[in-house]
């Protein structure tokens, strides 16, 4: 109750004690709804209508005890390793690059990189698929190139940010005692960066073990891992408490990984070491021909390793077979695509606007109201895969009366639910740095609760939160594993549609897909372009 | 032995030192002076090779080494804000630069890699020993104070006994008493290994103490000229829209009168004249110099060249004997002269040659009175 707080407040006070403790002390217990809310429906209550529902002692033997199901383990995380290696040797050096060097072009290069990342996964399997000779369809090497491809800028992005904060004098002394180029790498660039490096490698690596579109729309039938076998189980086989048994192993897997070997990889000093502090970029101009060389070849290799695959989409969208035409760009002007482009920004506006309010409430209880435990809360459904969720919901909805099953809310509940952890990661860094000498400001003039909120911290949100709700649009207009499985027939959103015409026999069925990929590819490049605008004012704290 | 010869430093287009040439004899200790932003620190970078310098040759013990690595130069530095490796104890980071440096190496294999290895300890509890941190040698160097971590930066460098041993700032951000006490250590550790020291700080008292010579690297930009040199700059900057078109002045003859001049290649840059004379009125038995022409080419005009040119020729001034300077400083350059310590007296007036208006401004030079 009220009472203690109306106590201590100053004896002035006290004649406006209770409504004041009613504008305080409510919101304050409330901020931290909203997001326990959607995990709750979005992963919770799914989960507990797996696990007392479906699951059944035979299913678990049945799956557990076949040794299809371990080597799909296996494959599953072999793809996910090579997938990994290869994105860190690629993200690595243009870490190197953005941290150190400065040059024309950096922050179009920066943004360039990070823009694969972005893309929805139906559409770098399409950039991919056009790109790779018909030979190797339905074989591991594409998939591997292109979770290389789209997950190389967020290792990028995640090195470079601790290179930077890695003073380049540390790099010098060791030259000063002797220390030649290799030597320096193994015994000062590496042990400092291991850290980043261990979390880039744990993030790519998750997503690529739980990797679906990709594999769907590159590997058609033809490659299996354990998430495509959730989804084969659960929709082909109708064989529910199996798909149930193998999402669950899955799950296992993953929170293994991340629990165990993650920290074990970053070392202990990882560990120890709190996020990196804000630092003034100390990247210089090339000095000599050498340099400038380097700075050259490795903008140009960056820039080309972005724009190869999407340049291949989009000459594979005006293609039809082998010859050119503008075919599959007319067919867009057909009425199921007119259809699913209103579904997908439906589910977008949706699911942004849960997901950014969700992540809003919980970005000010972790950063004021210290509760950390829901930063970890509002990231679970980073872990569970979005086949999982689709699922979870899928079974869920199924135990609710007749009416609401399959009903349109479930497929952005589900995005909103995927696009939680992100819009968490650009909020809570923001909402800690709302100055508290600005809030002490603002309740020593009379401000409090939703006004002070409303006054002082929406607007210094402001940007943050566009970003949020841009990044969580994009995660939606892409979304496709819950989709899946959730989406009846009628209201299809892009990305199915997308998978759907590229999965067809016919080619002009497949330049429309890849004229289809195009749009939504272009789509989230402006919603990126937004993002790193908004970064560049000044909005990331 | 360390020569330094012609050095020159830009920071972008703008000059941050040149013609610096110096010889640091083997065993020699030498102070590097001046205010933040002469480049001082740019001057160690050149020498141990993690900077090209502009223009200008590094020679050690004989030998051009401009263009040699620095992993392959042997020539230690103790950074000012000591860079130690955070991922290392601090035997770790003192043992370093014997782990990797490539003589090393090579030892170890002719050695067998377990005696490399007890020599390395062997050294690096020696070096602690030195510096009195043997107790810490296990601790990690994020829980160091100030002074800790400045003395395992200094067993750090001279741990693999570089050829020459540069301290950059070594005693900067420390207290007092502090400060003291790691300068008489400083002072001892480096005479008792005997090495060729290039030490840089902008405390003059630090340099005398440490230092069997000091150089002034401000001094080093400004040259003495004659008179022809600095008639082109003269002519293109003061006489400009005034009646008189003659750069001369009346003083010019006078066989006291200086030019000194700061050049940029082969053109002269900024100059200034130095007549002694006293100023109207005033006793013309006290010594004193005037400062006339003051000129600094347009495009260089936000370098500060005119402030050094100013600086360094008082103190040639003060040491020849000047009690105090004097200008008669045109409206426009009031402030430059009072940003350098110039007092303005009396009324000001209008310059008969030049129709300018100008106030009289005077600086005393060492401690009398004027």
């Amino acid at each position: 109750m009220s009472a203690p707080r109306a106590v201590t407040a100053a004896p002035r006070a006290r004649a406006t004690a209770l409504p004041r403790a009613l504008v305080v002390a409510w919101p304050r217990a409330l901020v931290v709804a909203p997001p326990l809310a959607l995990v709750a429906l979005g992963v919770l209550a799914p989960a507990t209508a797996l696990v007392t529902r479906a699951a059944t002692t035979e299913a678990w033997s049945r799956v557990l005890g076949d040794a299809e199901t371990w080597r799909l383990v296996a494959v599953t995380a072999a793809q996910a390793a090579a997938s990994t290696l290869l994105a860190l040797a690629i993200g690595t050096p243009v870490a190197a690059l953005l941290a150190h060097r400065r040059f024309p072009g950096r922050r179009a290069v920066r943004a360039a990189v990070t823009l694969p990342f972005v893309l929805p996964t139906v559409v770098v399997g399409a950039a991919f698929a056009g790109l790779v000779p018909a030979a190797w369809r339905a074989s591991w090497t594409p998939v591997v190139l292109a979770h290389a491809w789209y997950n190389a800028g967020l290792v990028a992005r995640i090195v470079a940010v601790r290179w930077e904060a890695i003073h380049p004098w540390i790099d010098d002394a060791a030259r000063t005692l002797g220390a030649g180029p290799a030597a320096r790498a193994a015994s000062i660039a590496l042990p400092l960066l291991r850290p980043a490096l261990a979390s880039a490698a744990s993030i790519t690596f998750v997503l690529c073990f739980a990797s679906y579109g990709v594999v769907r729309v590159l590997g058609g039938p033809a490659l299996a891992t354990l998430e495509t076998e959730v989804a084969f189980r659960a929709f082909v086989l109708g064989d529910v408490p199996g798909a149930i048994v193998v999402a669950a192993l899955q799950l296992a897997l993953l929170a293994a990984l991340v629990a165990f070997v993650a920290p074990a990889v970053a070392g202990r000093r990882g560990a120890r070491t709190g996020p990196p502090r804000a630092v003034v970029s100390r990247a210089r101009a090339a000095r000599d021909a050498r340099e400038r060389l380097a700075v050259a070849i490795g903008t140009a290799g960056a820039v080309a390793l972005v724009a190869v695959p999407l340049a291949a989409l989009a000459t594979a969208s005006l293609r039809v077979g082998s010859t050119p035409s503008l075919a599959g760009w007319r067919a867009l002007a057909d009425p199921q695509v007119r259809d699913a482009v209103g579904v997908s920004l439906r589910n977008a506006a949706l699911a942004a606007a849960l997901a950014t309010a969700a992540g809003l409430s919980a970005a000010s209880a972790v950063a004021r109201a210290r509760r950390p435990w829901l930063d970890v809360v509002a990231s679970l459904p980073a872990l569970v895969s979005a086949v999982t969720i689709g699922l979870g919901l899928a079974v869920g909805a199924a135990t609710l009366p007749r009416p609401m099953r399959g009903a349109w809310w479930l497929v952005p509940l589900a995005h909103a639910t995927v696009a939680l952890p992100l819009a968490v990661r650009v909020l809570v860094p923001a909402a800690r740095g709302v100055p508290a000498g600005v809030r002490d400001a603002a309740r020593t003039l009379g401000a409090s609760g939703a006004r002070l909120w409303w006054t002082v911290d929406r607007p210094l949100l402001a940007r943050a939160t566009a970003a949020a709700a841009a990044l969580a649009a994009c995660t939606s207009l892409g979304e496709f594993g819950a989709s899946s499985l959730l989406v009846r027939r009628g209201s299809e959103p892009l990305p199915l549609l997308v998978e759907r015409l590229l999965g067809r026999a016919g080619d002009a069925l497949r330049a429309q897909g890849f004229a289809l990929a195009v749009l939504l590819a272009a789509t989230c490049l402006v919603a990126i372009l937004t993002i790193d605008g908004a970064d560049a004012r000044g909005g990331r704290p | 032995m360390l020569e330094l010869d012609g050095l020159a430093a830009r920071h972008g287009e703008a000059i941050l030192f040149a013609r610096v040439s110096l010889r640091v004899a083997h065993g020699e200790i030498v102070a590097i002076t001046g205010p933040s932003g002469v480049g001082k620190t740019t001057l160690l970078r050149i020498v141990a090779g993690l900077e090209p310098p502009h223009e200008g040759t590094v020679r050690i013990d004989g030998r051009d080494v401009t263009r040699v690595p620095a992993h392959l130069r042997r020539v230690g530095l103790v950074f000012q804000d000591d860079q130690l490796f955070p991922h290392l104890t601090v035997a770790g980071n003192v043992g370093y630069g014997l782990r990797v440096a490539r003589g090393a190496q090579r030892g170890r294999a002719a050695r067998g890699a377990q005696r490399g290895r007890a020599t390395r300890n062997a050294r690096v509890a020696e070096m602690l020993d030195l510096v009195g941190l043997a107790h810490l040698a296990a601790r990690s160097v994020d829980r160091l104070s100030g002074g800790e971590a400045r003395r395992v930066a200094v067993a750090r460098t001279l741990a693999p006994a570089p050829r020459i041993v540069l301290l950059d700032e070594p005693l900067s951000g420390l207290d007092p008493a502090l400060h003291e006490r790691l300068l008489a250590d400083l002072r001892t550790l480096l005479r008792a290994s005997g090495t060729t020291v290039l030490h840089v700080t902008h405390d003059p008292a630090e340099a005398r103490a440490l230092a069997d010579r000091v150089v002034d690297l401000r001094a080093r930009l400004v040259e003495q000229v004659a008179l022809e040199e600095v008639l082109d700059l003269r002519r293109a900057v003061l006489r400009r829209g005034t009646p008189s078109d003659d750069p001369r002045l009346p003083e010019d003859a006078a066989p006291d009168t200086r030019h000194l001049a700061i050049r940029d290649g082969a053109t002269i840059v900024a100059t200034s004249t130095w007549v002694r004379a006293p100023r109207a009125g005033a006793d013309p038995s006290v010594p004193a110099v005037q400062v006339r022409a003051m000129a600094v080419a347009e495009a260089r005009r936000s370098e500060g060249l005119g402030g050094i040119l100013l600086e360094v020729g008082l103190e040639r001034a003060c040491v020849a004997g000047a009690r105090y300077a004097w200008a008669n400083a045109r409206d426009t350059a009031l402030r430059f002269y009072q940003d350098h310590g110039f007092g303005v007296l009396g009324d000001g007036f209008v310059e008969p040659v030049t129709r300018l208006p100008h106030h009289l401004v005077v600086r005393r030079l060492g401690t009398d009175p004027v």
